[in-house]
C-alpha cells in the first residue's frame, strides 16, 4: 500500500504553487512571466511521473490526483486568460464545460466498474497536453484563436468517443 | 521589477521552436505508433482505444505545425 503522502503527490500539489504569481502576471499584463509559470506547472505535470517511477510509489490515489490537479490547474488558467481577455470566450466555455462532463462521466464509469478507476484514454492524454499548450499560446499571444477554436471541434470528438466507452460499450474484464 | 524576461524577438522563436519541434515530433511519433498498429485487432477495445489516440495526437501534431507555419507566413 502506498502512502498518499509520496513524493509524487507532493510534486503533483507543488504545481498549484504556480498559481499566484500566474495570477500576479496576467493581472500586471507581463505576458512572459505569465508564459514562464505555465511552462514550470506543465513541467512539473511531467516530473510527478517520473518521481513516481523512481520513488516506485504510483498508486491509483496519485492517477486520480493527476488528473484532478490537471483540471484544477488548467480550469483555473483559462478562467483567468479569458476574464483578462487574453483568451476568447466561447473556446474557453467549451474546453471547461467538456472537460467537467469528462470527469463526471469519469465518476460514472467509476461506479460501474465497482472501484475507483480512472479511464485510460489515450485521445484525452493528447488533448490534456494540447490544454497546456493553449495556455501558452494565449499568454504569449501565439495565434490564440486558431490555436482555441482548432481545439473545440478535437475534444467535442474525443468527449463523445470517451463517452460512449465508458457508458456503452462493456467494461473491460467484464463477462457481459 | 521588469516586466520582460528576454527580448520579445527572442520571445517569438522561443515559442515558435517550443511549438514546431513538439508538435512536429509528436505528430512522427503517433503516425509511427499508428503504423505500427495496422496488423492488430481492430475489435480489441484497447487497440481502438489506441488507434484513436494516436488518430488525434497526429491531427494534434498537424495543428500545432500549421499554427507555426500561419504565425509566420500569414
Amino acid at each position: 500500500m502506498v502512502s498518499p503522502y509520496n513524493p509524487a503527490n507532493a510534486v503533483t500539489a507543488s504545481r498549484f504553487l504556480c498559481l499566484p504569481p500566474f495570477v500576479w502576471a496576467v493581472d500586471n499584463g507581463y505576458h512572459q512571466w505569465a508564459t514562464l509559470f505555465v511552462v514550470i506547472c506543465g513541467l512539473l505535470d511531467k516530473v510527478d511521473g517520473l518521481v513516481a517511477k523512481i520513488f516506485n510509489c504510483r498508486s491509483v490515489f496519485g492517477e486520480l490526483f493527476d488528473a484532478i490537479t490537471d483540471g484544477i490547474c488548467y480550469g483555473f488558467c483559462l478562467i483567468i486568460l479569458a476574464a483578462y481577455g487574453w483568451a476568447p470566450v466561447i473556446p474557453v466555455i467549451a474546453v471547461i464545460s467538456l472537460g467537467l462532463t469528462n470527469s463526471g462521466l469519469r465518476a460514472i464509469y467509476s461506479k460501474r466498474v465497482g472501484r475507483p478507476v480512472n479511464y485510460k484514454s489515450y485521445a484525452m492524454e493528447r488533448i490534456v497536453a494540447y490544454t497546456a499548450y493553449l495556455l501558452g499560446f494565449a499568454t504569449g499571444e501565439f495565434e490564440v484563436a486558431f490555436y482555441f477554436w482548432m481545439f473545440v471541434p478535437l475534444m467535442v470528438i474525443v468527449v463523445l468517443h470517451d463517452t460512449k466507452r465508458m457508458l456503452i460499450d462493456a467494461v473491460p474484464g467484464s463477462t457481459a | 521589477m521588469n516586466d520582460q524576461l528576454v527580448s520579445h524577438t527572442v520571445f517569438v522563436w522561443f515559442l515558435t521552436l517550443f511549438t514546431g519541434i513538439v508538435a512536429f515530433t509528436w505528430f512522427v511519433y503517433d503516425a509511427i505508433k499508428l503504423l505500427r498498429l495496422r496488423k492488430e485487432d481492430g475489435r480489441d477495445p484497447v487497440v481502438h482505444d489506441k488507434r484513436f489516440g494516436y488518430g488525434i495526437g497526429v491531427v494534434i501534431g498537424a495543428v500545432g505545425v500549421l499554427g507555426v507555419l500561419k504565425y509566420h507566413l500569414a
